[in-house]
Protein backbone atom coordinates (compact mmCIF):
# COMPACT_ATOMS: atom_id res chain seq x y z
CA UNK A 1 0.00 0.00 0.00
CA UNK A 2 1.00 3.23 -0.99
CA UNK A 3 0.54 5.91 1.76
CA UNK A 4 0.15 10.17 0.49
CA UNK A 5 1.07 12.27 3.13
CA UNK A 6 2.54 15.55 2.79
CA UNK A 7 4.78 15.07 5.54
CA UNK A 8 6.46 11.73 5.54
CA UNK A 9 10.03 11.60 5.65
CA UNK A 10 11.91 11.37 2.43
CA UNK A 11 15.44 12.33 0.61
CA UNK A 12 15.60 16.34 -0.45
CA UNK A 13 16.16 14.94 -3.91
CA UNK A 14 12.88 12.91 -3.75
CA UNK A 15 10.88 15.84 -2.22
CA UNK A 16 12.32 18.03 -5.23
CA UNK A 17 11.14 15.72 -7.48
CA UNK A 18 7.90 15.00 -5.75
CA UNK A 19 7.66 18.86 -5.33
CA UNK A 20 7.78 19.59 -8.99
CA UNK A 21 5.16 16.71 -9.90
CA UNK A 22 2.72 18.13 -7.74
CA UNK A 23 3.46 21.66 -9.02
CA UNK A 24 3.00 19.55 -12.92
CA UNK A 25 0.04 18.03 -11.44
CA UNK A 26 -1.33 21.50 -10.24
CA UNK A 27 -0.77 23.44 -13.03
CA UNK A 28 -2.44 20.65 -15.48
CA UNK A 29 -5.56 19.96 -13.54
CA UNK A 30 -5.77 24.69 -13.40
CA UNK A 31 -4.94 24.14 -17.57
CA UNK A 32 -7.85 21.05 -17.42
CA UNK A 33 -10.19 23.46 -15.77
CA UNK A 34 -9.13 26.24 -17.88
CA UNK A 35 -10.38 24.55 -20.82
CA UNK A 36 -12.74 23.43 -19.66
CA UNK A 37 -14.61 26.91 -18.83
CA UNK A 38 -15.73 28.40 -22.22
CA UNK A 39 -17.68 25.41 -22.53
CA UNK A 40 -19.09 25.51 -18.61
CA UNK A 41 -20.16 29.11 -19.24
CA UNK A 42 -23.06 28.09 -21.91
CA UNK A 43 -24.07 25.08 -20.26
CA UNK A 44 -27.54 26.12 -19.35
CA UNK A 45 -27.74 27.81 -22.43
CA UNK A 46 -31.36 29.58 -22.86
CA UNK A 47 -32.88 26.79 -19.66
CA UNK A 48 -31.34 29.50 -17.64
CA UNK A 49 -34.37 31.42 -18.11
CA UNK A 50 -36.48 28.53 -16.71
CA UNK A 51 -37.01 28.12 -12.82
CA UNK A 52 -39.06 24.85 -14.02
CA UNK A 53 -39.19 23.05 -17.36
CA UNK A 54 -40.57 19.67 -17.85
CA UNK A 55 -41.34 17.64 -20.47
CA UNK A 56 -44.51 15.17 -20.51
CA UNK A 57 -46.89 14.36 -19.90
CA UNK A 58 -46.63 17.77 -17.65
CA UNK A 59 -45.64 20.69 -15.01
CA UNK A 60 -48.40 20.01 -12.70
CA UNK A 61 -48.57 22.12 -9.52
CA UNK A 62 -51.20 21.99 -6.16
CA UNK A 63 -51.36 25.24 -4.03
CA UNK A 64 -50.16 28.17 -4.08
CA UNK A 65 -46.82 28.02 -5.88
CA UNK A 66 -44.41 30.97 -6.47
CA UNK A 67 -42.29 30.76 -8.88
CA UNK A 68 -39.52 33.13 -9.44
CA UNK A 69 -38.38 32.72 -13.64
CA UNK A 70 -39.81 30.93 -16.68
CA UNK A 71 -42.11 27.64 -16.52
CA UNK A 72 -42.19 25.51 -19.63
CA UNK A 73 -42.74 22.31 -20.48
CA UNK A 74 -42.03 20.87 -24.30
CA UNK A 75 -43.02 18.26 -25.82
CA UNK A 76 -46.19 18.29 -24.36
CA UNK A 77 -48.40 21.14 -23.59
CA UNK A 78 -49.82 21.19 -20.16
CA UNK A 79 -48.55 23.57 -17.30
CA UNK A 80 -52.06 22.67 -14.48
CA UNK A 81 -52.51 24.69 -11.42
CA UNK A 82 -51.76 27.89 -12.27
CA UNK A 83 -53.27 29.68 -10.63
CA UNK A 84 -53.45 29.23 -7.91
CA UNK A 85 -49.92 29.28 -8.57
CA UNK A 86 -48.02 31.93 -9.94
CA UNK A 87 -44.96 33.75 -11.03
CA UNK A 88 -43.63 36.31 -9.93
CA UNK A 89 -44.56 39.33 -12.03
CA UNK A 90 -41.94 40.41 -14.01
CA UNK A 91 -39.77 37.12 -13.83
CA UNK A 92 -41.00 34.96 -16.15
CA UNK A 93 -43.99 33.76 -18.46
CA UNK A 94 -45.15 30.28 -19.02
CA UNK A 95 -44.12 28.44 -22.08
CA UNK A 96 -46.75 25.57 -23.22
CA UNK A 97 -44.36 23.55 -26.06
CA UNK A 98 -43.45 26.03 -27.87
CA UNK A 99 -40.01 27.13 -29.64
CA UNK A 100 -38.79 29.07 -26.39
CA UNK A 101 -39.32 25.83 -24.36
CA UNK A 102 -38.18 23.07 -26.86
CA UNK A 103 -34.67 25.41 -27.27
CA UNK A 104 -34.64 24.91 -23.29
CA UNK A 105 -35.08 21.53 -23.38
CA UNK A 106 -31.94 21.05 -26.34
CA UNK A 107 -29.94 23.09 -23.84
CA UNK A 108 -31.07 21.33 -20.80
CA UNK A 109 -30.31 17.92 -22.65
CA UNK A 110 -26.73 19.49 -23.65
CA UNK A 111 -25.88 20.63 -20.04
CA UNK A 112 -26.64 17.48 -18.42
CA UNK A 113 -24.24 15.89 -20.97
CA UNK A 114 -21.30 18.65 -19.79
CA UNK A 115 -22.45 17.94 -16.22
CA UNK A 116 -22.52 14.82 -15.92
CA UNK A 117 -19.27 13.81 -18.14
CA UNK A 118 -16.98 15.75 -15.41
CA UNK A 119 -14.34 13.94 -13.50
CA UNK A 120 -15.60 13.45 -9.91
CA UNK A 121 -14.64 12.33 -6.48
CA UNK A 122 -16.64 9.86 -4.67
CA UNK A 123 -17.69 10.58 -1.15
CA UNK A 124 -20.48 9.23 0.96
CA UNK A 125 -23.81 8.73 -0.44
CA UNK A 126 -25.24 10.42 2.58
CA UNK A 127 -24.97 14.04 2.38
CA UNK A 128 -26.83 15.07 5.48
CA UNK A 129 -23.88 16.18 8.10
CA UNK A 130 -21.23 16.71 5.20
CA UNK A 131 -19.11 19.64 4.78
CA UNK A 132 -17.70 20.37 1.31
CA UNK A 133 -15.53 22.47 -0.61
CA UNK A 134 -15.99 23.13 -4.09
CA UNK A 135 -15.46 20.06 -6.15
CA UNK A 136 -17.54 17.74 -8.72
CA UNK A 137 -18.60 14.48 -6.73
CA UNK A 138 -20.57 11.32 -7.15
CA UNK A 139 -21.83 8.51 -4.43
CA UNK A 140 -19.33 5.78 -3.39
CA UNK A 141 -22.01 3.72 -3.23
CA UNK A 142 -25.95 3.57 -3.98
CA UNK A 143 -27.44 6.99 -4.74
CA UNK A 144 -26.71 10.71 -2.96
CA UNK A 145 -29.56 11.77 -0.49
CA UNK A 146 -29.63 14.21 1.94
CA UNK A 147 -31.31 14.27 5.55
CA UNK A 148 -30.25 16.71 7.36
CA UNK A 149 -27.86 19.42 6.56
CA UNK A 150 -25.08 19.50 3.71
CA UNK A 151 -23.09 22.40 3.89
CA UNK A 152 -21.24 23.88 1.30
CA UNK A 153 -18.16 26.10 2.54
CA UNK A 154 -16.88 28.89 0.07
CA UNK A 155 -17.85 29.78 -3.29
CA UNK A 156 -17.37 27.85 -6.45
CA UNK A 157 -18.58 25.22 -8.35
CA UNK A 158 -20.37 22.34 -6.46
CA UNK A 159 -21.66 19.25 -8.72
CA UNK A 160 -23.22 16.49 -7.37
CA UNK A 161 -23.28 13.70 -9.98
CA UNK A 162 -26.11 10.87 -8.15
CA UNK A 163 -25.87 7.57 -9.59
CA UNK A 164 -29.75 7.09 -10.78
CA UNK A 165 -32.60 8.65 -8.02
CA UNK A 166 -32.02 11.95 -6.07
CA UNK A 167 -33.81 12.08 -2.55
CA UNK A 168 -34.26 14.72 0.44
CA UNK A 169 -35.76 13.80 3.65
CA UNK A 170 -39.02 14.81 4.11
CA UNK A 171 -40.89 16.68 7.04
CA UNK A 172 -38.32 19.74 6.71
CA UNK A 173 -35.62 17.79 7.77
CA UNK A 174 -32.92 18.31 4.75
CA UNK A 175 -31.30 21.45 3.84
CA UNK A 176 -28.52 22.39 2.19
CA UNK A 177 -26.46 25.34 3.81
CA UNK A 178 -25.03 27.35 0.97
CA UNK A 179 -22.72 29.02 3.04
CA UNK A 180 -20.70 30.97 0.85
CA UNK A 181 -21.78 29.68 -2.40
CA UNK A 182 -24.33 30.88 -4.84
CA UNK A 183 -27.04 28.35 -5.44
CA UNK A 184 -26.54 29.00 -9.53
CA UNK A 185 -23.12 27.25 -9.23
CA UNK A 186 -24.91 24.27 -7.37
CA UNK A 187 -25.99 21.42 -10.11
CA UNK A 188 -27.54 18.17 -9.17
CA UNK A 189 -27.34 15.49 -11.86
CA UNK A 190 -29.81 12.98 -11.68
CA UNK A 191 -30.00 10.35 -14.28
CA UNK A 192 -33.57 8.87 -13.01
CA UNK A 193 -35.64 11.01 -10.66
CA UNK A 194 -35.50 13.66 -7.73
CA UNK A 195 -37.95 14.05 -4.72
CA UNK A 196 -37.12 17.06 -3.12
CA UNK A 197 -39.21 16.13 0.35
CA UNK A 198 -42.27 18.12 2.38
CA UNK A 199 -40.41 20.92 3.85
CA UNK A 200 -36.65 20.97 2.63
CA UNK A 201 -34.55 23.90 1.87
CA UNK A 202 -33.19 23.42 -1.37
CA UNK A 203 -30.53 25.27 -3.47
CA UNK A 204 -28.88 24.53 -6.48
CA UNK A 205 -29.83 23.42 -10.37
CA UNK A 206 -31.92 19.80 -10.60
CA UNK A 207 -31.17 18.44 -13.76
CA UNK A 208 -33.21 15.03 -13.81
CA UNK A 209 -33.61 13.10 -16.79
CA UNK A 210 -36.61 11.89 -15.81
CA UNK A 211 -38.84 13.83 -13.45
CA UNK A 212 -39.02 15.93 -10.38
CA UNK A 213 -41.32 16.09 -7.81
CA UNK A 214 -41.12 19.30 -4.85
CA UNK A 215 -42.80 18.14 -1.87
CA UNK A 216 -45.18 20.25 0.07
CA UNK A 217 -43.62 23.16 1.50
CA UNK A 218 -40.17 22.97 0.24
CA UNK A 219 -38.09 25.61 -1.03
CA UNK A 220 -35.69 25.59 -4.20
CA UNK A 221 -33.10 28.30 -4.69
CA UNK A 222 -32.22 27.06 -8.31
CA UNK A 223 -33.93 25.48 -11.46
CA UNK A 224 -36.12 22.28 -11.73
CA UNK A 225 -35.16 21.03 -15.37
CA UNK A 226 -36.57 17.32 -16.01
CA UNK A 227 -36.06 16.35 -19.29
CA UNK A 228 -38.42 13.55 -20.00
CA UNK A 229 -40.74 13.43 -17.43
CA UNK A 230 -43.03 15.73 -15.64
CA UNK A 231 -42.48 18.33 -12.78
CA UNK A 232 -44.68 18.18 -9.82
CA UNK A 233 -45.00 21.71 -7.52
CA UNK A 234 -47.21 21.67 -4.44
CA UNK A 235 -47.37 25.03 -2.59
CA UNK A 236 -43.51 26.10 -3.12
CA UNK A 237 -41.42 28.67 -3.49
CA UNK A 238 -39.24 27.96 -6.56
CA UNK A 239 -36.77 30.90 -7.50
CA UNK A 240 -34.47 30.70 -10.16
CA UNK A 241 -30.84 31.75 -8.89
CA UNK A 242 -29.34 35.00 -9.56
CA UNK A 243 -25.74 35.53 -8.63
CA UNK A 244 -22.64 33.10 -9.54
CA UNK A 245 -21.57 33.34 -12.72
CA UNK A 246 -24.45 33.63 -15.11
CA UNK A 247 -26.00 31.55 -16.66
CA UNK A 248 -24.35 29.61 -13.39
CA UNK A 249 -20.70 28.76 -13.42
CA UNK A 250 -17.49 30.02 -11.75
CA UNK A 251 -13.91 28.68 -11.92
CA UNK A 252 -13.50 26.37 -9.20
CA UNK A 253 -10.42 26.49 -7.24
CA UNK A 254 -8.70 23.26 -7.10
CA UNK A 255 -11.23 20.31 -6.44
CA UNK A 256 -10.76 20.45 -2.63
CA UNK A 257 -10.88 16.31 -3.10
CA UNK A 258 -7.13 16.84 -5.08
CA UNK A 259 -4.94 14.31 -3.34
CA UNK A 260 -1.81 15.06 -1.83
CA UNK A 261 0.71 14.46 -4.42
CA UNK A 262 3.93 12.82 -2.27
CA UNK A 263 3.81 8.98 -2.06
CA UNK A 264 5.49 5.85 -0.17
CA UNK A 265 5.05 2.64 0.87
CA UNK A 266 5.58 -0.67 0.44
CA UNK A 267 3.67 -4.00 -0.12
CA UNK A 268 1.29 -6.33 2.11
CA UNK A 269 4.38 -8.57 2.36
CA UNK A 270 7.76 -7.50 1.44
CA UNK A 271 10.05 -9.84 -0.93
CA UNK A 272 11.56 -11.13 2.19
CA UNK A 273 8.37 -11.48 4.13
CA UNK A 274 7.53 -13.48 1.43
CA UNK A 275 10.47 -15.73 1.16
CA UNK A 276 9.89 -16.20 5.08
CA UNK A 277 5.93 -17.39 4.88
CA UNK A 278 7.06 -19.85 1.98
CA UNK A 279 10.10 -20.99 4.19
CA UNK A 280 7.80 -20.92 7.54
CA UNK A 281 4.64 -23.06 5.63
CA UNK A 282 7.27 -24.58 3.88
CA UNK A 283 9.33 -26.41 7.04
CA UNK A 284 5.84 -26.86 8.69
CA UNK A 285 4.64 -28.86 6.17
CA UNK A 286 7.70 -31.38 5.27
CA UNK A 287 7.39 -31.75 9.53
CA UNK A 288 3.94 -32.27 9.49
CA UNK A 289 4.59 -35.04 6.53
CA UNK A 290 7.71 -36.48 8.43
CA UNK A 291 5.81 -37.26 11.60
CA UNK A 292 3.38 -39.11 9.75
CA UNK B 1 8.55 -34.64 1.64
CA UNK B 2 11.40 -33.91 -1.27
CA UNK B 3 8.47 -34.12 -3.36
CA UNK B 4 6.45 -31.47 -1.49
CA UNK B 5 9.28 -29.47 -1.60
CA UNK B 6 9.83 -29.48 -5.16
CA UNK B 7 6.40 -29.25 -6.43
CA UNK B 8 5.65 -26.71 -3.64
CA UNK B 9 8.78 -24.18 -5.27
CA UNK B 10 7.76 -25.05 -8.88
CA UNK B 11 3.66 -24.17 -8.25
CA UNK B 12 4.79 -20.86 -6.27
CA UNK B 13 7.06 -19.81 -9.19
CA UNK B 14 4.37 -20.73 -11.63
CA UNK B 15 1.79 -18.80 -9.92
CA UNK B 16 3.75 -15.50 -9.09
CA UNK B 17 4.90 -16.31 -13.08
CA UNK B 18 1.04 -16.07 -13.87
CA UNK B 19 0.31 -13.28 -11.39
CA UNK B 20 2.64 -11.05 -13.38
CA UNK B 21 1.17 -12.17 -16.88
CA UNK B 22 -0.79 -9.00 -18.60
CA UNK B 23 -4.02 -11.16 -18.20
CA UNK B 24 -3.81 -12.49 -15.12
CA UNK B 25 -3.48 -8.46 -14.01
CA UNK B 26 -6.66 -7.63 -16.22
CA UNK B 27 -8.86 -10.64 -14.98
CA UNK B 28 -7.81 -10.81 -11.57
CA UNK B 29 -5.55 -8.65 -9.79
CA UNK B 30 -6.71 -4.99 -11.17
CA UNK B 31 -10.06 -5.93 -10.39
CA UNK B 32 -9.56 -7.64 -7.14
CA UNK B 33 -7.64 -4.37 -5.86
CA UNK B 34 -10.49 -2.25 -7.18
CA UNK B 35 -12.55 -4.25 -5.61
CA UNK B 36 -10.61 -4.46 -2.43
CA UNK B 37 -10.50 -0.44 -2.37
CA UNK B 38 -14.58 -0.48 -2.31
CA UNK B 39 -14.96 -2.76 0.49
CA UNK B 40 -12.69 -0.95 2.68
CA UNK B 41 -14.57 2.50 1.83
CA UNK B 42 -17.98 0.72 2.23
CA UNK B 43 -17.04 -0.80 5.71
CA UNK B 44 -15.10 2.59 6.91
CA UNK B 45 -18.10 4.96 5.74
CA UNK B 46 -20.61 2.84 7.72
CA UNK B 47 -18.97 4.58 10.69
CA UNK B 48 -17.30 7.46 9.07
CA UNK B 49 -18.56 9.87 6.40
CA UNK B 50 -15.05 11.76 6.37
CA UNK B 51 -13.84 9.99 3.49
CA UNK B 52 -13.89 10.28 -0.23
CA UNK B 53 -12.44 8.00 -2.98
CA UNK B 54 -9.97 8.47 -5.99
CA UNK B 55 -9.83 5.37 -8.28
CA UNK B 56 -7.81 3.23 -5.45
CA UNK B 57 -6.93 6.52 -3.38
CA UNK B 58 -9.20 6.78 -0.28
CA UNK B 59 -8.49 10.27 1.52
CA UNK B 60 -9.80 11.28 4.43
CA UNK B 61 -11.85 15.09 3.61
CA UNK B 62 -10.59 15.95 7.79
CA UNK B 63 -7.31 16.17 7.03
CA UNK B 64 -6.27 15.07 3.72
CA UNK B 65 -4.27 11.86 4.62
CA UNK B 66 -4.43 9.49 1.61
CA UNK B 67 -3.60 5.63 1.18
CA UNK B 68 -2.96 4.21 -2.08
CA UNK B 69 -4.19 0.47 -2.28
CA UNK B 70 -1.59 -0.63 -5.29
CA UNK B 71 -1.15 -3.69 -6.96
CA UNK B 72 0.77 -5.49 -3.98
CA UNK B 73 -1.45 -4.07 -1.21
CA UNK B 74 -4.22 -6.67 -1.73
CA UNK B 75 -3.07 -9.59 -0.07
CA UNK B 76 -2.92 -11.61 -3.43
CA UNK B 77 0.92 -12.84 -2.79
CA UNK B 78 0.25 -14.26 0.43
CA UNK B 79 -2.61 -16.03 -0.80
CA UNK B 80 -0.07 -17.39 -3.55
CA UNK B 81 1.91 -18.74 -1.15
CA UNK B 82 -1.05 -20.11 0.69
CA UNK B 83 -2.15 -22.03 -2.34
CA UNK B 84 0.79 -23.38 -3.35
CA UNK B 85 1.35 -24.67 -0.73
CA UNK B 86 -2.24 -26.69 -0.40
CA UNK B 87 -1.69 -27.59 -3.73
CA UNK B 88 1.80 -28.99 -3.30
CA UNK B 89 1.00 -31.08 -0.11
CA UNK B 90 -0.37 -34.76 -0.48
CA UNK B 91 -4.26 -34.41 0.30
CA UNK B 92 -7.35 -34.96 -0.91
CA UNK B 93 -8.52 -32.53 -4.05
CA UNK B 94 -11.86 -31.91 -1.85
CA UNK B 95 -9.94 -30.59 0.90
CA UNK B 96 -7.68 -28.43 -1.15
CA UNK B 97 -10.67 -26.74 -2.31
CA UNK B 98 -11.93 -26.28 1.25
CA UNK B 99 -8.66 -25.05 2.26
CA UNK B 100 -7.78 -22.47 -0.41
CA UNK B 101 -11.21 -20.96 0.01
CA UNK B 102 -10.84 -20.89 3.56
CA UNK B 103 -7.40 -19.83 3.52
CA UNK B 104 -8.21 -16.74 0.76
CA UNK B 105 -11.47 -15.51 2.96
CA UNK B 106 -8.93 -15.56 5.86
CA UNK B 107 -6.13 -13.72 4.37
CA UNK B 108 -8.58 -11.03 2.35
CA UNK B 109 -10.43 -10.45 5.59
CA UNK B 110 -7.43 -9.71 7.50
CA UNK B 111 -6.30 -7.64 4.82
CA UNK B 112 -9.49 -5.50 5.23
CA UNK B 113 -8.64 -5.11 8.62
CA UNK B 114 -4.60 -3.72 7.68
CA UNK B 115 -6.21 -1.01 4.79
CA UNK B 116 -8.28 0.46 7.13
CA UNK B 117 -6.70 0.30 10.34
CA UNK B 118 -3.43 1.56 8.23
CA UNK B 119 -6.20 4.79 7.27
CA UNK B 120 -7.10 5.34 10.90
CA UNK B 121 -3.23 4.56 12.16
CA UNK B 122 -1.60 7.32 9.51
CA UNK B 123 -3.93 9.73 10.39
CA UNK B 124 -3.15 9.59 13.75
CA UNK B 125 0.80 9.04 13.50
CA UNK B 126 3.14 8.53 10.62
CA UNK B 127 5.62 7.43 12.75
CA UNK B 128 2.98 4.91 13.65
CA UNK B 129 1.88 4.36 10.31
CA UNK B 130 5.03 3.18 9.10
CA UNK B 131 5.58 1.01 11.88
CA UNK B 132 2.35 -0.49 11.83
CA UNK B 133 2.72 -0.91 7.91
CA UNK B 134 6.29 -2.42 7.70
CA UNK B 135 6.04 -4.96 10.55
CA UNK B 136 3.33 -5.10 12.58
CA UNK B 137 0.86 -5.91 9.85
CA UNK B 138 3.36 -8.16 7.97
CA UNK B 139 3.80 -10.28 10.34
CA UNK B 140 0.14 -10.52 11.38
CA UNK B 141 -0.38 -11.41 7.53
CA UNK B 142 2.46 -13.92 7.95
CA UNK B 143 1.11 -15.87 11.13
CA UNK B 144 -2.55 -15.77 9.78
CA UNK B 145 -1.24 -17.63 6.67
CA UNK B 146 0.08 -20.00 9.06
CA UNK B 147 -2.13 -20.17 11.49
CA UNK B 148 -4.64 -21.28 8.39
CA UNK B 149 -1.94 -23.61 7.21
CA UNK B 150 -1.56 -25.27 10.12
CA UNK B 151 -5.26 -25.75 11.36
CA UNK B 152 -5.95 -27.23 7.37
CA UNK B 153 -2.90 -30.00 8.03
CA UNK B 154 -4.42 -31.04 11.25
CA UNK B 155 -7.85 -31.20 9.49
CA UNK B 156 -6.82 -33.16 6.54
CA UNK B 157 -8.37 -36.83 7.05
CA UNK B 158 -5.63 -39.59 7.95
CA UNK B 159 -5.63 -41.17 4.85
CA UNK B 160 -4.40 -38.07 2.88
CA UNK B 161 -0.95 -38.68 4.63
CA UNK B 162 1.37 -40.63 2.57
CA UNK B 163 1.69 -44.38 2.55
CA UNK B 164 4.23 -45.73 5.07
CA UNK B 165 6.97 -47.47 4.34
CA UNK B 166 6.80 -50.30 6.94
CA UNK B 167 3.70 -52.49 7.15
CA UNK B 168 1.36 -51.91 10.26
CA UNK B 169 1.92 -53.95 13.62
CA UNK B 170 -0.57 -56.78 13.32
CA UNK B 171 -3.50 -56.93 16.09
CA UNK B 172 -1.88 -59.05 18.32
CA UNK B 173 1.42 -57.49 18.78
CA UNK B 174 -1.04 -54.10 18.65
CA UNK B 175 -2.86 -55.48 21.94
CA UNK B 176 0.77 -56.86 23.31
CA UNK B 177 1.90 -53.65 23.16
CA UNK B 178 -1.47 -51.76 24.44
CA UNK B 179 -1.39 -54.56 27.30
CA UNK B 180 2.59 -53.60 28.30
Amino acid sequence: MNTQIAYSPQSSRSRRGQKYAGMLANIAVAGLLAVSVPAMAQVLGTASNFAVLGATPSVANTGPTVVSGSIGVFPALIISGFPPGLITPGTGSLRFGDAVAQQAQTDNTAAFGVLTGLASAAIPAQLGGQVLGPGVYRPIVGDFDLTGTLTLTVPGLYVFQTAAGFVTSSGGTSAVNVGGASPCDIWWTVPSSATIGTGSVMAGNVLALTSITIGTGASLNGRALAQTGTVTLASNAVTACAGGSTPGFIVPPLPAALPPLNAMGGPTLSEWAMILLAGLLAIAGASTLRRQ
Amino acid sequence: MLRFFIVFVVILVALFAAELTQPVQQAVVIPWTEALVHICVALITLVDANVMVFGKILQSTTNGFAISIEAGCNGIEAAIILIAAMLAYPAPWKHRAIGILAGLTAVQALNIVRVISLFYIGQWSPKAFEWAHLYVWQALIMLDVLIVWMIWIRMLPRSAAPPVSSPPPSADRGAQQAAA
